[in-house]
């Protein structure tokens, strides 16, 4: 069996949370005026009205207005605005907007 | 708020930059480690914060994605400090200024005197320095309590002595002694109102009134012996005195002479009187003062015609000598009206009696003793009552001329 189903499995058993486990990115939202993603991989496009950054497998796009990306890091990006839509697609080929 | 703090210590450059692969230059910069804020975009041109330290890979990143980045702005710590190392002259200024203040409000600087109103200043100036008060020394050292006491035994004029510390100034309050006044023994003895002498007793002198007499005031009781006659330098002229002569060295008289005098007061009383009583009725207004200005909150007048007004102020705040301008004012206004007072004859004697009573025992002095006393009504008519009375007394007659 390989590692990363070993892990997933002690993890169910031990009730361990999902992000603990799964490497994964973590997408949090707070209100209708934060968010964060951490273990982003990169930005593909990034204006005031929308952004899509690639996670895992896939990507996350996200559009409202104003929206500025009040910390970018490697690790962690918290972007800040009015957001109106958000939409997580995995394994799709995806283009600079 | 806290990150703030830190990315103000750390120090950060808002940057500019200007390409068409913006994505790419941030994905290379994010791949060399540096951290974006507060990152904007407007068409091709990106603003964003950088640390100082990032700033050499955002522009290495730039340059590999073909993208333009330049400074716009430097904020933090870092800059500020270097801008302040460049004027050291006032750094150097300002700190020594601070020192001196520090150093300088160690020191006594000035000494003061206050309450003093006979005692010379520079008296007091001269025995506190003996003591230790002087400008120039370690207020450490400053022991006011003992300073106190020694101050009070060395000037045995004054009855309290306190030395307060006032910053650098030293302020050395005094209230001198009320010392009776001095008996200067020189002269005649002279009545001092006119009275019949009772008793005489002569210590030295002359004197010139015997028991029983009627003195006027200012009348000669006891004469100084007349001065000491020399020899006249010049045979022609036998009452010349010596100028050798000291006149004021000369015996005075002295003696006790005591005799009756008496004290009179006279007082009118009409019959009908109108006065301003209190109605027992008061309100308070209450308001802030702020310097000369006056807001009334409540009750801005008087909500009575006729009344007295009593003003009070209360202090917010103070620390030592400064206290907030603003203050709470306080008017009490209290209802008065005017009455009018009939008191029949009689009981307006009873009063006039009374009032003239009291000013009578105020005249007299203390300690005298009063022989006898009696009341005359010199006027019950016309509206009006007057009334004497009087006290004859026996005391002391004797006083010297000056």
């Amino acid at each position: 069996m390989p590692f990363k189903q070993w892990q997933r499995r002690i993890g169910e058993t031990l009730d361990l949370p999902e992000d603990l486990f799964s490497g994964g990115p973590r997408i949090t939202l707070v209100g209708f005026a934060v968010i964060m993603i951490e273990d982003f991989r990169r930005i593909i496009s990034f204006s005031d009205e929308r952004v899509i950054v690639t996670v895992g497998s896939g990507h996350v796009e996200l559009w409202g207005k104003g929206l500025v990306l009040a910390e970018l890091s490697p690790q962690e990006i918290e972007i800040k605005g009015e957001i109106h839509g958000l939409k997580l697609r995995e394994e799709e080929t995806c283009t600079k907007g | 708020m806290y990150k703030r703090i830190k990315r103000y210590g750390r120090g950060h450059v808002l940057i500019e930059a200007t390409g068409d692969s913006l994505e790419l230059f941030l994905n290379e910069a994010l791949r060399n480690g540096v951290v974006f804020y507060d990152t904007r975009r407007e068409d091709k041109v990106l603003y964003a914060g950088v640390r100082v330290k990032d700033y050499a890979k955002t522009r290495e990143a730039a340059r590999s994605t073909g993208v333009d980045a330049r400074i716009l702005r430097k904020s933090g710590l870092p800059f500020l400090m270097f801008r302040w190392g460049r004027r050291r002259g006032l750094i150097v200024g300002g700190v020594l200024i601070v020192a001196a203040v520090l150093v300088l409000s160690q020191f006594v600087l000035s000494v003061s005197v206050s309450g003093n109103t006979t005692l010379a200043t520079q008296r007091v100036v001269d025995e506190a320095d003996k003591l230790g008060i002087r400008p120039w020394m370690y207020r450490g050292a400053l022991d006011v309590k003992k300073l106190e006491k020694q101050l009070a035994e060395v000037l045995p004029e004054c009855t309290w002595v306190s030395v307060e510390e006032r910053g650098t100034d030293i302020l050395i309050s005094i209230v001198e002694k009320a010392l009776p006044p001095q008996v200067v023994f020189q002269g005649d003895l002279v009545a001092d109102k006119a009275g019949r002498v009772e008793e005489i007793m002569v210590i030295q002198g002359v004197a010139k009134v015997s028991e029983g007499d009627t003195v006027r005031e200012g009348q000669v009781l006891i004469e100084a012996e007349t001065p000491v006659r020399v020899e006249p330098a010049n045979p022609a002229d036998p009452n010349a005195v010596s100028p050798d002569v000291n006149v004021s060295e000369l015996p005075a008289a002295k003696g006790f002479v005591r005799g009756r005098t008496w004290y009179s007061a006279e007082v009118t009383l009409p019959l009908q009187e109108s006065v301003i009583a209190v109605t027992g009725l008061q309100k308070n207004g209450w308001g802030i003062k702020a310097g000369e200005r006056v807001i009334m909150i409540t009750h801005e007048r008087s909500p009575y015609q006729e009344c007295f007004a009593e003003r009070s102020l209360y202090r917010l705040f103070s620390w030592r000598n400064w206290h907030i301008p603003v203050e709470i004012i306080k008017m009490n206004y209290q209802e008065t009206r005017a009455e009018s007072i009939s008191r029949t004859v009689e009981q307006a004697l009873v009063m006039a009696e009374e009032q003239a009573q009291t000013e009578l025992t105020a005249l007299i002095p203390p300690d005298t003793q009063v022989l006898g006393k009696d009341s005359v009504v010199m006027l019950a008519d016309d509206g009006f009552v007057r009334i004497r009375v009087q006290a004859e007394v026996f005391e002391n007659l004797a006083v010297y001329t000056q």
